[in-house]
């Protein structure tokens, strides 16, 4: 909402297996951060501030 | 039994009233088989539809200013394809001017998944999110399209 850039989704991993399985998800919460082909990936719930510095690695060239 | 407890419901109905300002839409995307399970029929290839259809409905009457649409994929896929919406259950979640965020949740919204739901619909109602300010400042500089997607489980 605070970027156009920016699109956000909440998967209900059990849901769509085939899904999760590639993204590798083992544990929950796991967060994929996607730019083109580029991906950033980390599991746990991280403070906000660390969120968005994983978004800005996701941006890096 | 309903999906949403009596005391929750009025707990909602408190709660949008209180935080809900302009009115926004949750659009659920479901493919339902009607014949499901009857004879010759394959099971539900969406087990979880239904039941997000239902909680749908229950939420529709929370508040005049949630807007509940659905959707079955297997009768109309105009909306899906404008939302670009390729699986199901889905929950669209669009601003009060009617514009889409990007703002997606994929399954049924369980446990405490739900109130990530619902604190979705509060933000998107007010047009603004809870993030600190130099967060957003973060958001702002940002030139690229970036996607984020957070798997999680009910709990």
């Amino acid at each position: 909402m605070e970027s156009e850039k920016v699109k956000s989704s909440v998967v209900e991993a059990s849901e769509f297996p085939e899904w999760s399985q590639e993204n590798d998800v083992y544990a929950v919460p796991k967060v994929v951060i996607r730019h083109g082909d580029k991906k950033v990936e980390f599991e746990g719930a991280y403070p906000e501030k660390m969120f968005i510095q994983q978004v800005m690695k996701a941006l890096e060239a | 039994m309903p999906l949403i407890q009596e005391k929750d419901r009025e707990y909602l109905q408190k709660l949008f009233a209180d935080e809900l300002k302009g009115d926004v839409r949750m659009i659920l995307f479901t493919r339902l088989n009607e014949n499901a399970g009857a004879d010759g029929e394959p099971a539900d290839d969406c087990p979880y539809c239904q039941a997000a259809a239902d909680l749908s409905k229950e939420m529709e009457g929370l508040s005049d200013k949630l807007k509940v649409e659905v959707h079955d994929l297997n009768k109309d896929g105009t909306e899906a394809t404008k939302y670009g919406v390729d699986k199901v259950p889905t929950f669209v979640i669009v601003d009060p001017k009617g514009d889409d965020h990007g703002v997606r949740f994929f399954g049924l919204p369980a446990g405490m998944e739900f109130s990530v739901l619902i604190a979705d619909l509060m933000d998107m109602s007010k047009e603004q999110t809870r993030l600190a300010q130099p967060t957003k400042d973060s958001l702002k500089e940002i030139d690229k399209d970036v996607n984020i997607e957070v798997f999680v489980t009910p709990t």
